[in-house]
């Protein structure tokens, strides 16, 4: 297994894991800039408050999370809890990161009352987010998070570059760097679709690709955790990212119902000209809730019923609670265009 | 926004994220951090009662003298495998057969039976030296990382293994691995196994104050090459053991189960019993100890059961569980040759 690698500079000892946020968080504010430079006037405010508020609170926030879930681990396993306060030791969870954001940018875009204004800047922040992930996913390639399951038969040469060997000579699958192709591959999507429809997307009440943005990496991220062997974020056998993963569709799923419900009026409903069940989104989320459990206890070998097609299925699955929010925002633009 | 408090600003967002390089080395505890916690931890046994204070040459003569009771002691002497090599000699293929194998230096039978409704699984292993019986890992010692014993095996050149005590997902125990000492701890509710340099066993009853006793009296005589946290013990001295009502990991359900016991020196079998199936539900751990105490166990130890429960020998599973099955596991238990080929 790979060691933690460090870097040496002027005889000061770098961690690239903390290069990559660092450089992670330049690029982030610097794409919300060119995202932002021609539409808002006082994006360096925003950028510079939002870079205030969310550094050290991404620090706190993702130690605290990291603390919570190995709470076992400080209390009773090593009986010294106040090597929670440690953090230069190392153990931070990426979910602290999206909560810190949440906050942040709330706070930092507060001082803007024009709404479209606003939508703009954070749709323009989470869309760039996947940015900073993907770079963070990057800098985890030099520790020792990020392996994933062992790969127990060869694959094609073409997904090397997703493929990393230990000293015993296993192949595992590089989980971080699928998680930062992956997020990168969003961020590009979702940065020309913002491009080419700025003007509808920035007009709706709430910050869709935001909302959009986030969900669509849980969604992915519910498979992408499933594949993770480093032990990180781990409770027992529940990998506390993925629940976490796996709640961001639903509160999506649940803002967007209610969006849709405030608009859709009873001309709709009339004229027929939009049928919407609120409750057929969240019936479906659940089922493919259920479906991953049953997937999980099939790869922990409890139940035998895929036989080796498991993670296919759960990437189905993560298509599917992808493509529910995409869905309900394709019907909100068919309200508003009849409204 | 005010010149002034910008130039403040992006000063301080410079500083916190120039401090990120120096001060974030992982997303995870670094391994060097977690092993200094545990050697920071202030445990319940001195560490000055752990010095070892044997005359020159006791532990040798142990091990000649277990070496020559053995029928396998040949006319070449067989040189001990370091503690700290990485895994086993490699068996010589040929003298392996469908459920046996045995060379001057090991000797390994294979048999299925059933007791009590289910199948069992075993391996009759006897070693001309204690450095045979080894663990190893899926990662380095601390480590999360998991992998089938089926494919964990070969890489360590067992000729058979088990899995091992999943220690990665406890959190108590004296837990030691080929010699290195990972956790210190002693517990009131779970058995300990250690195996000495002379691969005897050594189970210690739950209870803390017990166990550091036990573990001090241990050290002044022993060398402890080996420590698991699962059980319960199942035999002790010949004795099957009573199991307790609130002991963890369902003891009173039919359940897959795997043990590795002591029959004497330098002998040893690896037990598991299939569950979960229709024709084969598993054995509660009374049944179990009474199956263990059939097959000739001395001390006989609980290991990880259930989807854990794996028996490696040759080039893969004895027990019949498909690849998709088996649930990787963190370390295994294997006995290897020590020819020198």
């Amino acid at each position: 297994m790979k060691a933690d690698t460090i870097w040496n500079f002027l005889n000061l000892n770098i961690y690239p894991y903390g290069f990559f946020i660092s450089i992670g968080f330049i690029i982030f504010f610097i794409a919300i800039y060119l995202l932002n430079k021609k539409t808002i006037t006082n994006i360096n405010s925003y950028l510079i408050l939002l870079a205030v508020y969310l550094i050290p609170s991404t620090l706190i926030l993702s130690r605290l999370v990291y603390c919570l879930c190995n709470y076992n681990y400080f209390f009773i396993e090593i009986e010294q809890p106040l090597m929670m306060f440690h953090f230069w030791d190392g153990g931070f969870a990426i979910s602290g990161l999206f909560l810190a954001l949440i906050l942040s940018s709330y706070l930092a875009s507060k001082k803007n009352k024009n709404y479209s204004a606003k939508n703009a800047i954070i749709n323009s922040t989470f869309i760039s987010l996947l940015l900073l992930v993907s770079l963070i996913r990057i800098g985890e390639g030099f520790t020792y998070v990020g392996i994933g399951k062992t790969l127990e038969t060869d694959i094609s040469p073409i997904f090397s570059f997703f493929v990393t060997t230990d000293e015993l000579g296993f192949s595992s699958i590089a989980v971080n760097r699928i998680e930062s192709v992956v997020s990168l591959v969003l961020f590009c999507i979702m940065v020309i679709y913002y491009l080419k429809n700025i003007d509808t997307v920035n007009s709706i009440k709430l910050p869709i690709l935001a909302y959009i943005s986030l969900s669509s990496y849980g969604a992915l991220q519910l498979t992408l955790e499933s594949l993770r062997n480093d032990g990180h974020m781990m409770t027992g056998f529940i990998h506390i990212q993925q629940l976490i993963s796996a709640l961001i569709p639903l509160i999506v799923i649940i803002a967007l119902n209610k969006t849709i419900n405030n608009t859709i009026t009873y001309k709709h409903l009339k004229n027929n000209i939009i049928k919407h069940s609120p409750i057929t989104p969240i019936l479906i989320y659940i089922l493919c809730i259920v479906f991953i459990v049953v997937l999980e206890f099939d790869i922990d070998g409890r139940i035998s019923l895929f036989n080796g097609i498991e993670y296919l299925l759960m990437s189905a699955v993560s298509i599917i609670l992808l493509l529910i929010p995409l869905n309900l925002y394709k019907k909100y633009l068919k309200i508003r265009s009849f409204n | 926004m005010k010149l002034r408090v910008k130039i403040f600003s992006l000063v301080l967002i410079a500083t916190m994220l120039t401090c990120c390089m120096f001060f974030i080395p992982s997303a995870e505890i670094t391994p060097q951090a977690k092993q200094n916690y545990l050697n920071n931890m202030s445990f319940s046994f001195e560490e000055d009662d752990l010095e070892i204070d044997l005359p020159i040459g006791f532990d040798v003569f142990i091990k000649k003298a277990y070496a020559a009771e053995s029928g396998l002691f040949g006319i070449n002497p067989v040189i001990p495998i370091p503690i700290e090599d990485m895994s086993g000699r490699p068996a010589s293929e040929e003298l392996f057969t469908d459920n046996s194998y045995e060379d001057n230096s090991i000797k390994v039978k294979m048999e299925e039976g059933r007791y009590e409704g289910s199948d069992y699984y075993a391996a009759f292993i006897e070693i001309v030296d204690a450095s045979q019986l080894r663990t190893g890992l899926a990662g380095n010692l601390g480590s999360s990382r998991t992998i089938k014993t089926s494919l964990l095996a070969p890489k360590f050149n067992a000729v058979v293994a088990i899995n091992g005590d999943y220690y990665s997902q406890t959190i108590g125990g004296l837990i030691v691995r080929q010699g290195e000492v990972y956790r210190k701890k002693v517990s009131s509710n779970i058995d300990l196994l250690l195996i000495d340099s002379v691969g005897d066993f050594h189970i210690l009853t739950r209870g803390k104050e017990e166990q550091t006793d036990a573990i001090q009296r241990l050290y002044e005589t022993k060398e402890i090459v080996n420590g698991f946290f699962f059980g319960p013990a199942l035999v002790i001295d010949g004795q099957i053991q009573t199991i307790p009502e609130n002991y963890q990991f369902d003891p009173f359900k039919e359940n897959p189960r795997a043990a590795i016991a002591q029959i004497g020196p330098l002998k040893y079998v690896l037990v598991v019993v299939t569950g979960r199936l229709d024709n084969s539900p598993g054995l509660t751990l009374p049944d179990f100890s009474k199956l263990m105490k059939s097959l000739g166990s001395y001390q006989a130890y609980n290991l990880d059961g259930g989807n854990s429960a794996a028996l490696f020998f040759h080039d893969g599973l004895f027990n019949p569980k498909s690849l998709e099955n088996e649930r990787d596991v963190s370390d295994i238990i294997y006995f290897c040759s020590a020819e020198m080929n």
